[in-house]
C-alpha cells in the first residue's frame, strides 16, 4: 500500500513538473538576476549592454503579463531581472545607472538601488530617458483617455530622491530629447492634426509649449518612423506617407521632416520609395524609437530591410550609406534591435542557424562598414524559457 | 503489485489530463467548470447575467450554464486546433517570429492568438486610421496604439474588413475610439452579447458592438450567448485584406 502511495505521489509530483515548465513564466535560477544581486552596487560594474523584452498589454488577462531586463556582461553571457509587463516599455541608461520600468514600479539600478511605485498601473510605455543638466530620469506613457475627454500620456520624472507624476495632455505619435527637453510629436486624432511641443521639466515641476502645427496633407495618412532629433538650427523626424488604401499592397513614401527651430520653415526630403509593395511592414525599423541618429552634421535611418541612410545637414543631400547583410525582406522579425552611439550603429541580430542564435553587430557610420560581432550567450535560453505567453524586445543599450 | 501500480497511473491520468471532462462533470457543475476556464470572471458575475438572460429569454439557468459551457469548450477546441496546425509550442522568442501589425483601412479589424495562462482566447483590435489601432486590454480597457508599434506573432495573425458602407465602418471606428479610456474592460466573454454596449467590455465585444450600434451587423460566426475574438474573426460579412 505504501509503495501506491508513493508512486501516486511521484507521479503527481512529475506532472506538476511538467505542468509548471510549460505555463509557468518563472525562468530557471540560472537564467535569473535574483532581486539582492540587482540591489548590489557594484551590479552594472561588468554589464555592457541591456536589452528589454515584455508581453503585450492584452495578454495580462491573468494578471501575470512579464518583461525581462536582460543584461549582457563582459563575458557576453545573458542574465534576466524578470519584471511585471509594460508593452513599449524602454531602459534609460545614465553614467553607471540605468532606470528600469514596469506596469508599476520604476527602478533605479546601478551604485544604489531604489523603487519607487506608481499610484496606478500603466500598460503602454512610450519613451524613458535621462536629462543630464537637470539629473532626472523621466518616462512617458500612452496612458489613454482621461475623465475630461482630453488624451493622456502621463510622465514620471525624478531622482533617488523621487519621483513626481505630471499629465502631457496628448496622444504622442513620436518623441525626443533636445538637449535637456522633451520633444515630443502630437496628434489630434480627431482632426489629424500633429503638433510639435516641448515639454520642460524641473526637479518638481513640469511646464509645455507649443512650438508649431505640422503641414500635412490629410491626403496621406502619416505614420512616424524615428524619434524626433535637434540639433541647434533644426528638429528631424522621419514618417511614412501612405498613399491611397492600404489592401494587400500598400504605395508609400518613407520622408525625413525637418523643422526650423527659429524660423519654423518646414523641408521634406525623400528617403524611399515603395510603390505596390507587398511586404507592407518590411521596412519598418527594427525599433522605431531607436531608429535615428544624428553624428557630425550627419542624420542617419536604419531601416528593416538593413539600409542606412544618411541626410547631410549642409547639403541636403540623402545616401544610402550602407546595408546590412543577411536581413529578412519579409518583415519577420526576431528580437533585432537597433542603439546608436556617436559613430557607432550597434544591432541586435539573429541566425537560427548559430548555436546561440543572437549577437550583436557594430558598425562605423562614417566608414559605413561592420566593425566586429559581439557575442551573447543565454539570450535564446532565457526566450525560450517564457512559456504560453508572447514576449517581444523594445528596446535595446549598450552601457559601455 | 504491478496491477496497483497501473490503476494508480490509470486513475492519476484520468485526474490529471481529462479536468474538464465528461468524466468530472458528474462531480463538478457546469459554473465550477466556467469558472476555472475564466478565472478572472466571478462567480457573482457570472451567476447575475445569466439570471438576467433566463429572466429575458425564459430559459434554466442550468441551460444557459450549460451552453456557456459547450461555448467555451468549442472555443477552446478551435484553438488547440489552430495551434496544433500552426505546430507553435508557446513562445515565439526563437520560434516564428514577430511582426508589425501595420497599416490598413478605417474600419477594419486585425485578430491575433493571444496566450493567457489558461486560455487562448485570441483578441481583436479595430483600425481607428491607418496608422492607429483601438482595442480592449486587460486593466486598461478601451486603449490606442499605433500600427507600426504593435507587435504580433508572425504566421498567428489577419486583417479582416467588414462588408458594409464605408460609412458604418467610418462610425464604427470613429464610436470604438470615443470608448478610449471610458470604458474598462470586462473579464466577461461567457455573455458578453447581452451586456451593454456601454461600459466595461473585452477586446471582442468592442468590434461586435461597434458594428452593431453602427450598421447593425451581427460579427459573430455561431451566435449564442458569448463573442468571443475568434467568433468575430470568422463572422460571415468579414473578407481577409491580408495575413500578417
Amino acid at each position: 500500500m505504501k509503495k501506491i502511495i508513493f508512486f501516486s505521489l511521484l507521479i503527481i509530483l512529475i506532472g506538476g513538473l511538467l505542468y509548471k515548465m510549460y505555463w509557468s513564466q518563472n525562468l530557471s535560477a540560472s537564467l535569473t538576476i535574483e532581486n539582492e544581486a540587482i540591489k548590489q552596487g557594484k551590479f552594472l560594474t561588468d554589464k555592457k549592454a541591456v536589452l528589454y523584452f515584455s508581453t503585450t498589454a492584452d495578454q495580462d488577462m491573468d494578471g501575470k503579463g512579464v518583461s525581462l531586463a536582460v543584461f549582457i556582461n563582459d563575458k557576453g553571457d545573458a542574465d534576466a531581472f524578470k519584471m511585471k509587463g509594460l508593452e513599449l516599455g524602454s531602459v534609460a541608461a545614465s553614467q553607471n545607472e540605468v532606470l528600469l520600468v514596469d506596469k508599476n514600479k520604476i527602478r533605479l539600478v546601478g551604485d544604489t538601488y531604489k523603487e519607487f511605485g506608481m499610484d496606478k498601473s500603466q500598460y503602454t510605455g512610450e519613451r524613458t530617458g535621462y536629462l543630464e543638466k537637470e539629473k532626472l530620469y523621466f518616462t512617458v506613457f500612452n496612458t489613454g483617455v482621461g475623465a475630461n475627454g482630453g488624451y493622456n500620456s502621463n510622465i514620471f520624472f525624478g531622482n533617488k530622491e523621487g519621483f513626481h507624476k505630471e499629465n502631457i495632455p496628448h496622444y504622442i505619435a513620436a518623441s525626443g530629447v533636445d538637449q535637456d527637453n522633451i520633444i515630443v510629436l502630437t496628434q489630434n486624432t480627431q482632426n489629424e492634426e500633429f503638433h510639435i511641443r516641448r515639454v520642460m521639466l524641473s526637479k518638481k515641476d513640469m511646464h509645455t509649449r507649443d512650438i508649431l502645427k505640422i503641414n500635412h496633407s490629410k491626403e496621406a495618412d502619416f505614420s512616424s518612423l524615428s524619434p524626433i532629433l535637434s540639433d541647434e538650427q533644426f528638429y528631424y523626424f522621419v514618417g511614412q506617407k501612405t498613399l491611397g488604401e492600404v489592401k494587400e499592397t500598400m504605395d508609400s513614401d518613407i520622408v525625413l521632416y525637418r523643422i526650423n527651430k527659429k524660423t519654423h520653415t518646414q523641408d521634406e526630403f525623400n528617403i524611399s520609395t515603395y510603390r505596390n509593395e507587398k511586404n507592407i511592414t518590411a521596412h519598418y525599423p527594427f525599433n522605431i524609437k531607436n531608429s535615428a541618429h544624428l553624428y557630425n552634421n550627419v542624420c542617419y535611418y536604419a531601416n528593416g530591410l538593413g539600409e542606412v541612410f544618411a541626410f547631410d545637414t549642409e547639403t541636403e543631400k540623402v545616401i544610402k550609406k550602407f546595408s546590412m547583410k543577411n536581413v529578412r525582406k519579409d518583415g519577420v522579425r526576431h528580437n533585432e534591435e537597433l542603439f546608436y552611439n556617436d559613430d557607432q550603429l550597434y544591432v541586435v541580430r539573429h541566425d537560427e542557424n548559430l548555436k546561440e542564435k543572437y549577437y550583436i553587430e557594430q558598425y562605423s557610420l562614417t566608414q559605413g562598414k561592420k566593425i566586429e560581432d559581439i557575442k551573447i550567450r543565454g539570450l535564446n535560453d532565457i526566450l525560450k524559457s517564457i512559456k504560453g505567453k508572447s514576449i517581444y524586445s523594445y528596446d535595446f543599450k549598450m552601457l559601455k | 503489485m504491478k496491477k496497483h501500480l497501473v490503476t494508480s497511473v490509470l486513475a492519476f491520468c484520468l485526474t490529471a489530463f481529462s479536468v474538464p471532462s465528461a468524466f468530472a462533470q458528474d462531480q463538478i457543475s457546469y459554473k465550477d467548470e466556467i469558472l476555472m476556464m475564466q478565472p478572472d470572471l466571478t462567480s457573482a458575475e457570472l451567476l447575475s447575467s445569466v439570471q438576467a438572460i433566463a429572466k429575458n429569454t425564459g430559459d434554466t439557468e442550468d441551460a444557459l450554464l450549460k451552453q456557456i459551457y459547450e461555448e467555451l469548450k468549442q472555443d477552446e477546441t478551435k484553438s488547440k486546433k489552430e495551434k496544433q496546425q500552426s505546430g507553435k509550442i508557446g513562445t515565439m522568442g526563437s520560434s516564428g517570429g514577430t511582426v508589425s501589425v501595420g497599416p490598413s483601412s478605417k474600419g477594419n479589424f486585425y485578430y491575433t492568438a493571444s496566450q493567457t495562462a489558461y486560455m487562448n482566447h485570441g483578441h481583436v483590435g479595430m483600425y481607428y486610421s491607418s496608422d492607429i489601432i483601438v482595442e480592449s486590454v486587460p486593466e486598461t480597457g478601451v486603449r490606442t496604439i499605433s500600427t507600426t508599434l504593435r507587435k504580433v506573432d508572425q504566421g498567428d495573425a489577419q486583417v479582416k474588413s467588414v462588408t458594409t458602407s464605408s460609412s458604418n465602418r467610418d462610425n464604427a471606428a470613429n464610436w470604438a475610439f470615443s470608448r478610449v479610456g471610458i470604458d474598462a474592460y470586462s473579464y466577461n466573454f461567457v455573455t458578453n452579447r447581452s451586456t451593454s454596449h456601454i461600459g466595461d467590455k473585452n477586446c471582442s465585444k468592442l468590434v461586435w458592438s461597434a458594428y452593431k450600434l453602427n450598421g447593425n451587423l451581427d460579427l459573430d460566426v455561431d451566435g449564442g450567448l458569448g463573442v468571443y475574438p475568434r467568433d468575430v474573426r470568422d463572422a460571415p460579412g468579414t473578407q481577409l485584406v491580408r495575413n500578417i
